[in-house]
């Protein structure tokens, strides 16, 4: 069976990808899966950080830019089962990455022997990143509870679904948006189908053919909660979500604020490696059993079909 | 993502308290909870999408769904509609189901009729006559009646769901076999009914000479 392949993102950077990224990785990889990190956030690349490993010469750069397959890349980690890419490093230059580099990338991914590989795409909506999430089985959007963060989550939500719409032109299709949107808020009973369903109403040409469309499952992941209502505010998400842009996103829960996690980070180290007793173990592992369950769903879904 | 395939229709009630049609009325009531905790009030994760106006006409769809959806009649006729796909076709508000679910509940409330036991027995017109007459009842009388109208006390037993040793009693007027007084009168009312005499006359009657046994 080939490797599941899960991406991680968001609007806004400092939400906790990383953290999040390795805490998954780390959970899967205690429950007896092989696993991989691919660190791809083009801004600054720094998963081995959160595991405590030291950047060394040989990451993504050698593969965008030198040719080097990702199997040679592969760095084992101090955990046992799991491994990483490392992200850029030396680079320099600004990234310029497009759609196809994410495609490519995944069919490579796929063949490596890994039962999960975790991507962590970074914050941002270029479409190198869109792509990537679109693309895998499993796409993790994080947040936080505060509203510039979710506010960010939705913008990423409206690249992911206009990505999929069919108009090469931007201006073209920011004016069809517009108009749309203008004509939408004008009228209270448009509610009642949501934005998405309305703007595909007005022009059912965006819709497209199926084909080249991408086919992840979307889930979230509210990262800091302090407290019950901050769980709570993922369901409300989903609902916003489901509303307005017709996306399905699985809600994974919360992880709570603790301060565990930056006392830990300073010293360059994992709190689920180096503190592991705390409520965050638990709600990582309850995320992780509950991506689980929906891999099994789809695998059951097909067995009675 | 299966996000395009979806003809656009509006919304069903169960759409927008996101809860699948066939969820027990539990999960109905949580998402109900959950809907309204989104928008009411300054929710953060309705900034920038839905504005204020929006969000209020958003909790009214909310709460009449949930006033279709979370009473158990008018769910049930609800989803007869979205079943049969009526829903496409009328305009269903949750007034207009209310109005249909009490019209329906009118015509199915027919006025109870007391049930009539068939007997099969030869007539005797004079002591028919007689029975009609009858002011004053006794155990031993409504035995005579009981057996002129060729009911056994097994029989009887069976209809009434009273043990026949109760009912031997209330015929042989045993006040010390017999429970309190109000149990009696209604063993003796269903023998009336049983036996298709005046209950009120003959429950009176008896419990009359019932009393003077007991003293």
């Amino acid at each position: 069976m080939s490797a599941q392949i899960w991406g991680i993102g968001a609007g806004k950077g400092g939400v906790g990808k990383t953290y999040i990224t390795s805490g998954l990785a780390i959970t899967l990889s205690q429950l007896g899966k092989k696993c991989l990190i691919i660190d791809l956030d083009p801004s600054g690349a720094n998963v081995h950080t959160t595991l405590g490993m030291d950047p060394l010469p040989g990451g993504m750069e050698k593969y965008w830019f030198e040719g080097a397959s990702l199997k040679s890349l592969i760095r084992r980690s101090h955990i046992p089962r799991l491994s990483i890419i490392q992200g850029l490093y030396n680079h320099w230059v600004p990234t310029r990455l497009e759609s196809e580099h994410g495609l490519q990338l995944i069919a490579e991914a796929r063949k490596l022997e890994f039962d999960y590989i975790l991507l962590d795409v970074g914050p941002g909506n270029s479409h190198f990143q869109i792509q990537l999430l679109c693309n895998t089985d499993q796409s993790i959007l994080v947040t936080t509870p505060e509203p510039p963060s979710i506010e960010k989550t939705y913008r990423l939500v409206e690249s992911v679904i206009s990505f999929n719409w069919v108009q090469s032109d931007p201006k073209i299709l920011h004016r069809l948006i517009n108009e749309c949107l203008l004509k939408y808020r004008t009228d209270l009973a448009t509610l009642q189908i949501g934005f998405h369903d309305y703007v595909l109403k007005e022009f059912p040409t965006l819709a497209g053919s199926s084909s080249g469309r991408g086919h992840s499952k979307f889930s979230l992941i509210v990262n800091g909660t302090r407290s019950v209502e901050d769980v709570s505010l993922g369901y409300s998400i989903k609902s916003v979500t489901k509303k307005h842009f017709n996306l399905d996103l699985q809600y994974l829960g919360g992880v709570e604020y603790d301060n565990a996690v930056w006392q830990t980070m300073r010293n360059y180290q994992m709190v689920l490696v180096d503190k592991p007793l705390t409520p965050i173990t638990a709600q990582i592992l309850e995320i992780c059993r509950g991506l689980l369950e929906t891999k099994m769903d789809a695998s059951l879904e097909r067995a009675v079909i | 993502m299966e996000m395009i395939e979806k003809p656009v229709s509006r919304y069903s009630y169960y759409d927008v308290l996101e809860v699948n049609p066939l969820s027990p009325q539990h999960e109905v009531t949580q998402a109900y909870e959950r809907a309204k905790a989104t928008y009411s009030g300054e929710n953060p994760a309705v900034y920038t999408i839905f504005s204020e106006k929006e969000a209020r006409e958003m909790l009214r769809l909310i709460e009449e769904a949930y006033s279709v959806v979370g009473n158990k009649s008018l769910r049930i006729l609800y989803d007869e509609k979205l079943v049969t796909g009526a829903l496409r076709n009328e305009e269903v508000t949750a007034e207009s189901l209310q109005t249909e679910s009490k019209s329906r509940a009118l015509a199915n409330q027919l006025p109870k009729k007391p049930k009539i036991y068939k007997l099969d027995y030869p007539k005797d017109t004079a002591f028919e006559q007689q029975i009609l007459e009858m002011k004053d009842w006794t155990g031993q009388v409504i035995r005579k009646v009981r057996e002129y109208k060729q009911v056994s006390l097994d029989q009887l037993s069976e209809i009434t769901k009273i043990s026949s040793f109760y009912l031997h009693a209330v015929e042989d007027m045993h006040p010390e076999q017999l429970p309190a007084r109000v149990f009696v009168r209604g063993y003796v009312a269903q023998i009336c009914r049983v036996l298709n005499l005046n209950e009120k006359v003959v429950c009176d009657s008896y419990m009359q000479h019932f009393q003077t046994k007991t003293n």
